[in-house]
C-alpha cells in the first residue's frame, strides 16, 4: 500500500470519525437512561410533588443536589394540557425551576419574585399558548405563562435549610406546592 | 480486495475514534468550556437554554439537574491546589474570599455525585453553608475539611478515599458575561497533614 494511499485512508476515517462524534453526540440525550427525568420517576413524581429523601440512599437520587437545601419534585406532561405550578418559597432562600425533559432548565424564580410568599406558573406547550393568550380573561390574579421547549419537562422546588432543625418544617411546606391541570379563570358573574 | 479490507479499517477506525471522542466528552466535558478559577470549574451554559450539545449530553448521563442560571453557579474542585487529588486521609483548608452572594454552600460529595459518606445508606447533609459559617472581621473565610473535628469553620468528611468538593454559590453574578471575563477570586485549596 503506498504512502499516499495511507494518507487517504487516514484523512478518510478521521472525516467520519468526525460525522460518528456529532451524530452520536447528539443522540446520547435520546438514548440515555440515567437523565435527570428518569431518575425522578422512581419516587412518584408525576403530575404531584415529591419531596426528595434527605438522608439514606435515596438522597443520591439526582447527583451533585445540594444537601444544604429541602428539594421537591414534579414531573409534567403537557400532551393533557397546560399545567399550573403552585410553590410557596420561605424568605431564607427558595427557588422554584422549570427543566426541559433533557434537564436543562429554561426558567427560574428565587422567592424575591413571590407574592405573598408564593409564586404561581402556567406551563404551555407551544402550541397551546397562542390559544391561551387570546382565550383567557384579562382578570385574576396575574398569572405567568412560560412555554415549555419540550412536551414533558420537570419542576424542582428548593427550599433552603439555614439548620437541620428547619428541615422538617420545609419539607411539609415542599410537600404541599401543587403541580396539576391549569385553573380556568372565569370572568365573575 | 485490498481497497475493501482498506475501507473496512478506516471505517472502524472512525467509529472508535468517533466514539472513543463522545465518550470522553461525555463524562468529562470539554477541557476548554466552561468558567474556571483556580481549582474550581463551573459551566455557566449548562443551566441555560443555550447549553451545547456536550453539556446537554453530560447532563443526560450524569442525571444531574444543572442550576439555572439566574438562580445559582455550582463550582466543583477535583484536586488541591497543587493539582493532588482530594483524598478523605488527608486535612484541607480553604481559604480565599468569596464573590457577593446571597448564599453559599460546600458539600463534599464522591465522583459519581453521591453525597461522601462510608455507605450510601449512611448519607446525609454535612454541607456547610453561609448560615452556619463563622466569618472574622476583615479577614478571609478559612474552612477546615478534615474527618476529625477542628474548630472554627469545619466541614466533616465522612467518607473513604477520594472525592470532590462542590462549592455552590446563589444568586451571584459570577456567572454574567462580564464577570465570567475577569472573575474574582474563589477559595485556594491547600492541603495539610494526611493520616
Amino acid at each position: 500500500m503506498s504512502l499516499m494511499r495511507l494518507a487517504y485512508l487516514a484523512a478518510l476515517s478521521l472525516v467520519i470519525a468526525g460525522l460518528v462524534h456529532i451524530g452520536s453526540l447528539l443522540g446520547v440525550p435520546r438514548v440515555a437512561t440515567a437523565g435527570p427525568y428518569e431518575r425522578l420517576g422512581a419516587v412518584g413524581a408525576d403530575g404531584r410533588f415529591a419531596v426528595l429523601a434527605d438522608e439514606g440512599d435515596g438522597a443520591n437520587l439526582l447527583p451533585f443536589r445540594d444537601p444544604a437545601f429541602v428539594t421537591a419534585a414534579c414531573r409534567f406532561d403537557l400532551a393533557k394540557g397546560p399545567v399550573t405550578v403552585t410553590a410557596a418559597l420561605p424568605s431564607t432562600y427558595g427557588a422554584l425551576s422549570v427543566h426541559s425533559r433533557y434537564g436543562q432548565p429554561f426558567y427560574s424564580l428565587t422567592d424575591r419574585a413571590a407574592t405573598d410568599g408564593g409564586v404561581e406558573v402556567t406551563i404551555y406547550s407551544k402550541d397551546d399558548v397562542a390559544a391561551a393568550e387570546i382565550e383567557d380573561p384579562a382578570e385574576g390574579r396575574p398569572q405567568l405563562r412560560i412555554v415549555s421547549p419540550t412536551p414533558t419537562g420537570f419542576v424542582l422546588v428548593r427550599l433552603f435549610a439555614a439548620a437541620a432543625s428547619a428541615r422538617p418544617a420545609l419539607r411539609e411546606l415542599a410537600g404541599k406546592a401543587a403541580c396539576g391541570p391549569a385553573v380556568t379563570r372565569k370572568l365573575s358573574s | 480486495m485490498r481497497f475493501a479490507l482498506g475501507a473496512l479499517v478506516a471505517l472502524a477506525l472512525a467509529a472508535v475514534l468517533g466514539l472513543g471522542a463522545t465518550w470522553w466528552t461525555v463524562a468529562n466535558g470539554l477541557p476548554v468550556s466552561g468558567l474556571t478559577i483556580g481549582v474550581w470549574r463551573a459551566e455557566p451554559d449548562a443551566g441555560t437554554l443555550g447549553a451545547d450539545p456536550y453539556e446537554v449530553a453530560a447532563t443526560a448521563r450524569s442525571g444531574e439537574a444543572p442550576l439555572a442560571y439566574g438562580d445559582g453557579l455550582a463550582f466543583t474542585a477535583l484536586t488541591d491546589g497543587g493539582g493532588r487529588t482530594l483524598d478523605a486521609s488527608c486535612d484541607y483548608e480553604l481559604v480565599g474570599d468569596l464573590p457577593p452572594a446571597r448564599l453559599w454552600t460546600l458539600a463534599a460529595f464522591n465522583s459519581k455525585g453521591e453525597r461522601f459518606a462510608k455507605d450510601a445508606k449512611d448519607a446525609k447533609d454535612l454541607s456547610l453553608t453561609s448560615a452556619g459559617a463563622v466569618r472574622m472581621d476583615d479577614g478571609p473565610i478559612r474552612i477546615a475539611l478534615s474527618s476529625q473535628a477542628r474548630p472554627g469553620n469545619w466541614a466533616p468528611l465522612e467518607g473513604e478515599g477520594r472525592f470532590v468538593l462542590r462549592l455552590s454559590l446563589y444568586e451571584t453574578t459570577l456567572g454574567t458575561p462580564l464577570e465570567r471575563a475577569n472573575p474574582t477570586g474563589l477559595l485556594d485549596v491547600r492541603r495539610g497533614a494526611c493520616r
